[in-house]
Protein backbone atom coordinates (compact mmCIF):
# COMPACT_ATOMS: atom_id res chain seq x y z
CA UNK A 1 0.00 0.00 0.00
CA UNK A 2 1.23 3.44 -0.86
CA UNK A 3 1.95 5.62 2.19
CA UNK A 4 -0.29 8.62 2.38
CA UNK A 5 1.55 11.53 0.81
CA UNK A 6 1.91 14.71 2.83
CA UNK A 7 0.73 17.72 0.86
CA UNK A 8 3.67 19.61 -0.61
CA UNK A 9 3.09 23.21 -1.52
CA UNK A 10 5.79 24.41 -3.84
CA UNK A 11 3.89 27.37 -5.22
CA UNK A 12 5.52 30.17 -3.24
CA UNK A 13 3.11 32.72 -4.70
CA UNK A 14 0.20 31.06 -2.90
CA UNK A 15 1.75 31.84 0.50
CA UNK A 16 1.75 35.33 1.97
CA UNK A 17 5.47 35.77 2.57
CA UNK A 18 6.66 37.39 5.81
CA UNK A 19 8.48 40.72 5.44
CA UNK A 20 11.79 39.07 6.36
CA UNK A 21 11.44 36.70 3.39
CA UNK A 22 10.67 39.59 1.04
CA UNK A 23 13.69 41.62 2.21
CA UNK A 24 15.84 38.50 1.90
CA UNK A 25 14.82 37.57 -1.65
CA UNK A 26 15.17 41.23 -2.70
CA UNK A 27 18.72 41.16 -1.32
CA UNK A 28 19.45 38.24 -3.62
CA UNK A 29 17.72 39.75 -6.67
CA UNK A 30 19.38 43.17 -6.21
CA UNK A 31 22.75 41.41 -5.79
CA UNK A 32 22.23 39.69 -9.14
CA UNK A 33 21.19 43.00 -10.75
CA UNK A 34 24.35 44.70 -9.41
CA UNK A 35 26.51 41.82 -10.63
CA UNK A 36 25.00 41.98 -14.13
CA UNK A 37 25.28 45.78 -14.29
CA UNK A 38 29.06 45.81 -13.68
CA UNK A 39 29.98 46.07 -17.41
CA UNK A 40 27.74 49.13 -17.81
CA UNK A 41 29.36 50.82 -14.81
CA UNK A 42 32.86 49.93 -15.98
CA UNK A 43 32.07 51.18 -19.49
CA UNK A 44 31.10 54.56 -18.04
CA UNK A 45 34.12 54.68 -15.74
CA UNK A 46 36.28 53.89 -18.77
CA UNK A 47 34.77 56.76 -20.79
CA UNK A 48 34.77 59.22 -17.90
CA UNK A 49 38.41 58.69 -16.96
CA UNK A 50 39.95 58.31 -20.44
CA UNK A 51 40.05 61.89 -21.73
CA UNK A 52 37.98 65.07 -22.08
CA UNK A 53 36.19 64.11 -25.26
CA UNK A 54 35.19 60.61 -24.08
CA UNK A 55 33.98 62.13 -20.80
CA UNK A 56 31.77 64.58 -22.73
CA UNK A 57 30.60 61.67 -24.85
CA UNK A 58 29.59 59.75 -21.70
CA UNK A 59 27.66 62.74 -20.34
CA UNK A 60 25.89 63.21 -23.69
CA UNK A 61 25.04 59.51 -23.87
CA UNK A 62 23.59 59.63 -20.36
CA UNK A 63 21.44 62.71 -20.90
CA UNK A 64 20.23 61.58 -24.33
CA UNK A 65 19.01 58.14 -23.32
CA UNK A 66 16.06 57.72 -20.96
CA UNK A 67 16.42 53.94 -20.94
CA UNK A 68 20.05 54.28 -19.84
CA UNK A 69 18.98 56.56 -16.99
CA UNK A 70 16.33 54.02 -16.01
CA UNK A 71 19.08 51.36 -15.90
CA UNK A 72 21.18 53.62 -13.63
CA UNK A 73 18.12 54.27 -11.47
CA UNK A 74 17.52 50.52 -11.16
CA UNK A 75 21.18 50.00 -10.24
CA UNK A 76 21.12 52.79 -7.63
CA UNK A 77 17.91 51.57 -6.01
CA UNK A 78 19.28 48.01 -6.06
CA UNK A 79 22.50 49.15 -4.43
CA UNK A 80 20.48 51.02 -1.79
CA UNK A 81 18.43 47.97 -0.87
CA UNK A 82 21.39 45.58 -1.11
CA UNK A 83 23.46 47.72 1.28
CA UNK A 84 20.64 48.11 3.83
CA UNK A 85 19.71 44.42 3.79
CA UNK A 86 23.42 43.59 3.86
CA UNK A 87 23.97 45.72 6.97
CA UNK A 88 21.15 43.72 8.56
CA UNK A 89 23.10 40.52 7.95
CA UNK A 90 26.22 42.06 9.50
CA UNK A 91 24.14 43.05 12.54
CA UNK A 92 22.69 39.53 12.73
CA UNK A 93 26.28 38.24 12.89
CA UNK A 94 26.79 40.19 16.10
CA UNK A 95 23.41 39.02 17.46
CA UNK A 96 21.48 42.21 16.80
CA UNK A 97 17.95 41.72 15.49
CA UNK A 98 17.74 37.96 15.92
CA UNK A 99 14.42 37.80 17.77
CA UNK A 100 11.32 37.55 15.62
CA UNK A 101 9.90 40.91 16.62
CA UNK A 102 13.16 42.85 16.13
CA UNK A 103 13.84 41.05 12.83
CA UNK A 104 10.39 42.02 11.56
CA UNK A 105 10.83 45.60 12.77
CA UNK A 106 14.20 45.94 11.02
CA UNK A 107 12.82 44.51 7.79
CA UNK A 108 9.83 46.85 7.85
CA UNK A 109 12.25 49.74 8.40
CA UNK A 110 14.23 48.60 5.31
CA UNK A 111 11.03 48.38 3.23
CA UNK A 112 9.98 51.88 4.33
CA UNK A 113 13.45 53.29 3.52
CA UNK A 114 13.33 51.58 0.10
CA UNK A 115 9.96 53.16 -0.64
CA UNK A 116 11.26 56.60 0.42
CA UNK A 117 14.50 56.15 -1.56
CA UNK A 118 12.81 55.22 -4.84
CA UNK A 119 11.25 58.63 -5.62
CA UNK A 120 14.17 60.55 -4.08
CA UNK A 121 16.78 58.75 -6.19
CA UNK A 122 14.42 58.73 -9.17
CA UNK A 123 13.80 62.46 -8.98
CA UNK A 124 17.51 63.23 -8.80
CA UNK A 125 18.42 60.90 -11.68
CA UNK A 126 15.68 61.07 -14.33
CA UNK B 1 36.10 23.46 13.14
CA UNK B 2 38.30 23.26 10.08
CA UNK B 3 38.64 26.49 8.14
CA UNK B 4 39.13 24.79 4.81
CA UNK B 5 36.10 23.40 2.96
CA UNK B 6 33.71 24.41 5.73
CA UNK B 7 32.34 27.47 3.99
CA UNK B 8 34.01 29.58 6.70
CA UNK B 9 36.48 31.04 4.21
CA UNK B 10 33.71 32.13 1.83
CA UNK B 11 31.82 33.60 4.78
CA UNK B 12 34.84 35.63 5.98
CA UNK B 13 35.60 36.88 2.44
CA UNK B 14 31.97 37.88 1.96
CA UNK B 15 31.79 39.80 5.26
CA UNK B 16 35.16 41.59 4.93
CA UNK B 17 34.48 42.65 1.34
CA UNK B 18 30.97 43.74 2.41
CA UNK B 19 32.43 45.96 5.16
CA UNK B 20 34.86 47.63 2.76
CA UNK B 21 32.16 48.10 0.11
CA UNK B 22 29.84 49.60 2.71
CA UNK B 23 32.37 52.34 3.47
CA UNK B 24 33.24 52.81 -0.21
CA UNK B 25 29.59 53.13 -1.29
CA UNK B 26 28.89 55.73 1.40
CA UNK B 27 32.03 57.68 0.42
CA UNK B 28 31.31 57.44 -3.33
CA UNK B 29 27.64 58.41 -2.93
CA UNK B 30 28.66 61.44 -0.85
CA UNK B 31 31.40 62.42 -3.34
CA UNK B 32 29.06 62.19 -6.34
CA UNK B 33 26.13 63.97 -4.66
CA UNK B 34 28.25 66.93 -3.54
CA UNK B 35 30.02 67.24 -6.91
CA UNK B 36 29.37 70.31 -9.11
CA UNK B 37 27.57 69.43 -12.36
CA UNK B 38 29.45 68.73 -15.57
CA UNK B 39 32.16 66.48 -16.95
CA UNK B 40 35.28 68.39 -15.72
CA UNK B 41 34.46 68.04 -11.99
CA UNK B 42 33.52 64.39 -12.47
CA UNK B 43 36.79 63.73 -14.29
CA UNK B 44 38.83 65.50 -11.66
CA UNK B 45 37.28 63.37 -8.92
CA UNK B 46 37.54 60.05 -10.75
CA UNK B 47 41.07 60.54 -12.04
CA UNK B 48 42.31 61.61 -8.63
CA UNK B 49 44.68 59.28 -6.80
CA UNK B 50 42.41 58.79 -3.81
CA UNK B 51 39.37 57.76 -5.85
CA UNK B 52 41.43 55.57 -8.17
CA UNK B 53 42.98 53.60 -5.30
CA UNK B 54 39.75 53.44 -3.28
CA UNK B 55 38.02 52.21 -6.43
CA UNK B 56 40.79 49.69 -7.12
CA UNK B 57 40.22 48.18 -3.69
CA UNK B 58 36.45 48.31 -4.24
CA UNK B 59 36.85 46.49 -7.54
CA UNK B 60 38.79 43.73 -5.80
CA UNK B 61 36.12 43.55 -3.09
CA UNK B 62 33.35 43.50 -5.73
CA UNK B 63 34.96 40.60 -7.58
CA UNK B 64 35.37 38.54 -4.38
CA UNK B 65 31.96 39.47 -2.98
CA UNK B 66 30.28 38.87 -6.34
CA UNK B 67 31.92 35.49 -6.71
CA UNK B 68 30.77 34.30 -3.25
CA UNK B 69 27.23 35.63 -3.81
CA UNK B 70 26.76 34.28 -7.32
CA UNK B 71 28.24 30.94 -6.20
CA UNK B 72 25.56 30.80 -3.47
CA UNK B 73 22.84 31.47 -6.03
CA UNK B 74 24.24 28.84 -8.42
CA UNK B 75 24.46 26.24 -5.62
CA UNK B 76 20.82 26.92 -4.71
CA UNK B 77 19.24 26.83 -8.17
CA UNK B 78 21.54 24.99 -10.59
CA UNK B 79 21.37 21.34 -9.56
CA UNK B 80 22.81 19.19 -12.40
CA UNK B 81 26.54 19.06 -11.76
CA UNK B 82 27.62 19.44 -15.41
CA UNK B 83 25.42 22.49 -15.87
CA UNK B 84 26.70 23.92 -12.59
CA UNK B 85 30.31 23.64 -13.82
CA UNK B 86 29.38 25.48 -17.02
CA UNK B 87 27.69 28.30 -15.09
CA UNK B 88 30.66 28.51 -12.69
CA UNK B 89 33.02 28.80 -15.65
CA UNK B 90 30.94 31.50 -17.31
CA UNK B 91 30.81 33.46 -14.03
CA UNK B 92 34.58 33.23 -13.59
CA UNK B 93 35.18 34.25 -17.22
CA UNK B 94 32.88 37.24 -16.71
CA UNK B 95 34.67 38.28 -13.51
CA UNK B 96 38.15 37.92 -15.03
CA UNK B 97 37.04 39.92 -18.09
CA UNK B 98 35.95 42.73 -15.77
CA UNK B 99 39.19 42.46 -13.80
CA UNK B 100 41.43 42.87 -16.87
CA UNK B 101 39.23 45.62 -18.29
CA UNK B 102 39.48 47.50 -15.02
CA UNK B 103 43.28 46.94 -14.90
CA UNK B 104 43.50 48.57 -18.33
CA UNK B 105 41.62 51.59 -17.00
CA UNK B 106 43.78 51.72 -13.86
CA UNK B 107 47.17 51.49 -15.55
CA UNK B 108 46.25 54.19 -18.03
CA UNK B 109 46.58 56.57 -15.06
CA UNK B 110 49.81 55.48 -13.45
Amino acid sequence: MQPKQAPVNLNLLSIRQPVTAIVSILHRITGLILFLSLPVLLYFIDLLTANESTAQQAMALYSASLSLRIVFLLVSVSAFHHVLAGVRYLLLDIDIGVTRSSARAMCWAIVVLDIIALPVIGWSML
Amino acid sequence: MSFKNSGMRAWVIQRLSALYLLFFVVYAAYAFITLPAGAPALQELMRGNFFMIAFAMAMLAILLHGWVGIRDIIMDYVKPYSLRLIVYSLTLAYLFYLLFWWMQIYWRHT
